[in-house]
């Protein structure tokens, strides 16, 4: 009887599907809360929110007679429309965009603009909003920001890029519009290869569950999605900085269209070049780094859309001598391209298809032995530099295809996947024992050569229990190629009370790519560069990890505390050397032994908004991290037990302020127990000897900085209207003396030293950026 | 915020940064506090000689403060010496720049040292007991040149170019070449010895296996020098590896010497025979 009742009932039920739109320049508004309520009767209302391209599916809608559609969005003035009968087709939402109270609406909607962990129990998301309001290092920087999340920890301050829960950058992918984006950043590391310009939100990834299925990486992943195109019509924006300018243009074509294109190119070059020739510096720096990015994207109609993405970047390093000969050159650079198609499958599904394919090369020569003889500024002798001392060149790159469908029934929401991704390293570096610029600090030779594939299917499944319980459990089944099958299950259950939610889950992840870094070399704290190479031989890479995760509001405070426990098993990892500090940042991993590690930590953050203009964004993080390579069990340099961050941001007006304050514990070092003299036999040449404890057994001193940031907004009438920013930070505000490492020196009056290596000093950066 | 109330913001901001700005960007090097009663030693027995030398320093003291004192003896094969006699600094160091107050101590011994043997010591210093063992390596084999060479005098300046075969074993580390009984020739048919600098540098190891090639400096009178090998045992190798600027983490190679708060290495330098060279 109670089962004819449910399926005379589901019988009745309708599901609304649509897209929730910004209704100005028709930007898909994601985090929409859409709820369906019967007009009449006591039927239960059902709802949804809307994903990162606004496309909502509400099932469990009362089937028969009038309904009531609400949505809501943080932003946004409240949408309502009452129907005769629930829609068949598509709805198209448009939401008008209204200054709102923010602590009005929380309850209202799924997240919060500028509050990372608002939006998804998986993922700390930083949104335009956030990623405006943090203090701006050389520029807004899309990278350095993912560091607000506890889960990410920048190994030095010279890395844009941060690591997760103690792994490191190879299990971390950085996807741009879904595909992989190599070294996806300039200056060595030091600023993001991605325009913040366009950027419309990153996900930092911590855990393989859950969102983290579809990644199949070791260490979760950093998700950067980029805004479609203006719909409405064309502006442009754009910000001209310390170090480069940067420029979008966008608009609609036609009624369905939409394009964005943006680049960024920096003047270093030509900014030392004419500071040289003023005499203000004697060497000009020829490094350039130049970015370009393209993306169309095509309404279809109802959820159906498709969109390519295309980006491209490019580095170099060329040093002339007197005779303008190339003595040094170091190029490097990326692409990428991605194509994804959104339709709608059935009344409850939504299908996404994407495809990618991202591309790494670099070139690397430099050439000795030539010499010059200058007399009264002019050049009387000149032999040119014929030795070859560096050679090399490059090529990483990765092509991907996905299959996603997502389908919604009246209780469970089932995600279901298949993935094709192949893989390519080839790398070929070597240089002579003159080649003096490198000293082994940044690199080894090597010769690596691999090609791969993996297959992977993924499904999981959320389904609503009683008494405020539900469930997520799925399971990942990789093939890679000569190397394994593997089996990744996960599996959740959390708890939902009336003002916070909890939950416990567990999860494994594979991957198959091996890096070239070593980050027990000093050098990787100033070089985020990698190298990723296939997995030649098994065992494949494998993590596991248990994660316990409590999150509440209340008040306009919104707290979220994380426990895990993972284990790295399989890893591909360098021996420890007799001094790991000195070694090359980046070695050939076809040498290193497969080692494992662990990590586990306690992430706590919390966030408060007021509605005039002040908000808190803080987390601490305890952790423990370790890698064991043979009998060998060592904490990682990069790693800190402790770090506490808090960020603030007042905006008053068109003025905004920030200000962001990091306190860590120190990165592991190895201390000293005696400095002994040695004499090289039978000469009367003598060397120090420095005899340490165990390894990274001592740490560093504490690091404390605070950056602070300031913009303000002024409306113009150029150009038909718009806005210019000018924007002011200065980072390592009170020039704390913050050290990545030490070593030992012997100073002329025979003391013996203990000198510290930098990290950021005290820099200011301004700018201004524009709208139009 | 109406542009003046920013600027009024911005002044104290701007203030405090240029303030900060001069106290330096970088945290200033610190002295390393590290036990002042440590001792460095360092023994290195020679083959052939009827007595062994052993360099004693307190690394982490002032050049003006008392030298370490210690009491040390060394055992051979049947016999106990103990280092008992004080020497000269410069019998058991030439380096000028020699960090710390430090002590050379001799012992005589019964019989002379022997490649291949076996010896240890034993002794204590202010921060406890130490001891440690060295076998010698066997004596290099010269293969070439054999027992005289001579060399044309070249007529453009350049080094001279000696190729040496050798063979070696493994418990040899470094293998140096060695220059000694160096005269060089005068135009009036005197002699003028040389040290053996005067004729090259021949602190870096050999690297070949079996085979390598030694510079001797062009000198514009005909000279004459015995040139020989010096095979040396890992535990000093060890230790010279190991020079640098950051500290070697545990666990350590043998370096031949362990205990408390005395470190450094206990090896032996054993030569081969020598060839007598004449550059005229």
């Amino acid at each position: 009887m109670t089962g004819a009742a449910l399926l005379i009932a589901a019988l009745q039920q309708a599901t609304l599907s649509g897209v929730v739109r910004d209704s100005v320049d028709l930007e898909p508004v994601a985090y929409a809360r859409v709820t369906v309520a019967a007009v009449a009767g006591e039927a239960a209302a059902a709802s949804g929110v809307s994903d990162r391209y606004g496309a909502f599916v509400v099932p469990g809608a009362a089937g028969n007679g009038a309904v009531r559609v609400e949505v809501a969005a943080v932003g946004y003035a409240p949408w309502t429309r009452s129907y005769e009968a629930p829609p068949a087709e598509p709805i198209r939402v448009l939401l008008r965009p209204a200054p709102i109270g923010i602590d009005g609406i929380e309850v209202n909607v799924a997240g919060r603009a500028g509050d990372p962990i608002s939006r998804s129990r998986d993922a700390f998301v930083i949104d335009s909003l956030l990623l405006r309001t943090l203090p701006a290092i050389l520029e807004t920087d899309v990278l350095r920001a993912t560091a607000v999340s506890p889960s990410a920890s920048a190994p030095s301050d010279y890395t844009s890029v941060p690591f997760i829960r103690g792994g490191t950058s190879e299990g971390t992918p950085v996807l741009l519009d879904g595909v992989r984006l190599f070294n996806a950043f300039h200056l060595g590391g030091f600023l993001s290869a991605i325009n913040a310009e366009v950027v419309e939100r990153a996900t930092i990834l911590a855990g393989s569950g859950g969102d983290g299925m579809g990644i199949g990486s070791l260490s979760g992943a950093i998700e950067i999605a980029t805004r479609d195109g203006s719909r409405d019509e064309i502006r442009m924006a754009g910000s001209l900085g310390l170090a480069s300018s940067r420029l979008s243009v966008e608009g609609p074509i036609g009624s369905s269209v939409s394009y964005l294109l943006d680049g960024r190119r920096t003047y270093i070059d030509g900014l030392t070049l004419a500071l040289e020739n003023m005499g203000a510096v004697s060497d000009h720096l020829p490094y350039f780094f130049q970015d370009l990015h393209a993306k169309v994207t095509a309404d279809l109609g109802g959820v159906r859309r498709l969109s390519v993405s295309g980006y491209r970047n490019s580095e170099s390093l060329q040093v002339h001598d007197s005779a303008e000969t190339n003595t040094l050159g170091l190029s490097w650079g990326n692409s990428a391209l991605s194509v994804h198609y959104r339709d709608r499958l059935g009344d409850n599904g939504i299908v996404d298809a994407n495809l990618g394919h991202s591309r790494f090369t670099s070139d690397l020569f430099a050439l000795g032995g030539g010499s010059a003889v200058h007399r009264n500024g002019e050049r009387v002798e000149y032999t040119p530099p014929t030795d070859t001392l560096l050679f090399g060149d490059g090529i990483m790159s990765e092509t991907r295809a996905d299959l996603r469908v997502t389908w919604r029934t009246g209780r469970a929401t089932i995600t279901g996947g298949a993935q094709a991704t192949g893989f390519l390293g080839d790398h070929e570096y070597d240089h002579t024992d003159e080649f003096q610029s490198d000293e082994g600090f940044f690199f080894s030779p090597v010769t690596l050569r691999e090609s791969s594939w993996r297959l992977a299917a993924y499904s999981s499944v959320e389904v609503p229990l009683q008494r405020g319980f539900s469930t997520r459990a799925g399971v990942r089944i990789d093939h890679f190629r000569r190397l394994a099958t593997t089996l990744a299950p996960f599996a959740e259950l959390s708890y939902a009370g009336s003002w916070w939610d909890a939950r416990v889950s567990a999860s494994r992840s594979h991957q198959a790519l091996a890096s070239v870094r070593d980050e027990e070399a000093l050098g990787a704290s100033f070089l985020a560069y990698d190298l990723l190479i296939p997995v030649s031989r098994p065992p494949v890479p494998r993590n596991t990890e248990f994660t316990v995760g409590w999150e509440g509001s209340r008040a306009g405070v919104r707290v979220r505390v994380d426990a895990y426990a993972r284990t790295l098993d399989n890893l591909r990892l360098p021996a420890l050397e007799a001094r790991p500090a000195s070694g090359a940042a980046l070695g050939d991993p076809s040498l290193w032994e497969v080692a494992s590690g662990s990590a586990k930590g306690v992430e706590t953050s919390w966030s408060w908004m007021s509605d005039r203009g002040f908000s808190v964004l803080g987390s601490y993080r305890w952790a423990r991290v370790s890698r064991t390579v043979g009998s060998r069990t060592y904490k990682p340099r990069f790693h800190r037990n402790h770090e506490f961050e808090l960020g603030t941001s007042y905006a008053h007006g068109a003025s905004s302020w920030s200000a962001r304050a990091s306190l860590r514990s120190g990165q592991p070092t190895t201390p000293v127990l005696a400095i002994v003299p040695v004499q090289f036999h039978g000469t009367p040449r003598s060397e120090l000897v420095p005899l340490g404890g165990e390894y990274n057994s001592g740490t560093l001193p504490r690091y404390a900085r605070i950056d602070v940031g300031w913009r303000r907004e002024s409306r113009v009438s150029w150009f038909g209207g718009g806005s210019i920013v000018p924007y002011a930070s200065v980072a390592n505000l009170f020039s704390l003396p913050n050290v990545v490492g030490w070593f030992v020196e012997r100073s002329l009056t025979g003391e013996t030293r203990r000198v510290y290596v930098p990290q950021l000093p005290m820099i200011p950066f301004f700018g201004v950026e524009f709208r139009f | 915020m109406r542009p003046r109330a920013s600027f009024r913001l911005a002044a104290p901001l701007a203030a405090t940064v240029a303030s900060a700005a001069c106290d330096g960007f970088i945290r200033p090097p610190d002295p390393l506090e590290l036990d002042p009663d440590v001792v460095a030693v360092a023994i290195m027995l020679v083959a052939g000689e009827r007595e062994a030398r052993l360099l004693a320093t307190h690394p982490h003291r002032q050049a003006n403060e008392p030298p370490p004192t210690l009491a040390a003896t060394l055992e051979g094969p049947g016999w106990t010496a103990a280092f008992s006699d004080t020497l000269e600094l410069r019998k058991c160091i030439d380096a000028s720049n020699w960090p710390g107050p430090a002590r050379c101590l001799r012992a005589a011994l019964p019989e002379e040292i022997r490649g291949g043997e076996g010896y240890e010591i034993e002794g204590t210093a202010p921060l406890g007991s130490f001891g440690g063992e060295a076998v010698l390596p066997a004596a290099p084999v010269l293969i070439e040149p054999g027992d005289s060479l001579h060399l044309p005098m070249s007529a453009e300046y350049g080094d001279h170019l000696i190729p040496m075969r050798y063979r070696i074993g493994d418990d040899i580390g470094t293998l140096l070449a060695d220059v000694l009984d160096a005269f060089r020739m005068e135009e009036d048919g005197t002699e003028t010895e040389l040290e053996s600098h005067h004729l090259g540098y021949f602190g870096n190891p050999l690297e070949g296996t079996e085979a390598d090639t030694v510079r001797i400096h062009y000198h514009l009178r005909p000279l004459r020098f015995s040139l020989r090998l010096l095979g040396i045992g890992w535990n000093y190798t060890n230790f010279l590896e190991n020079e640098g600027i950051f500290p070697l983490p545990k666990p350590w190679p043998s370096f031949g010497i362990d205990g408390e708060g005395v470190y450094g290495y206990f090896d032996g330098v054993v030569p081969s025979r020598a060839t007598r060279v004449w550059v005229r």
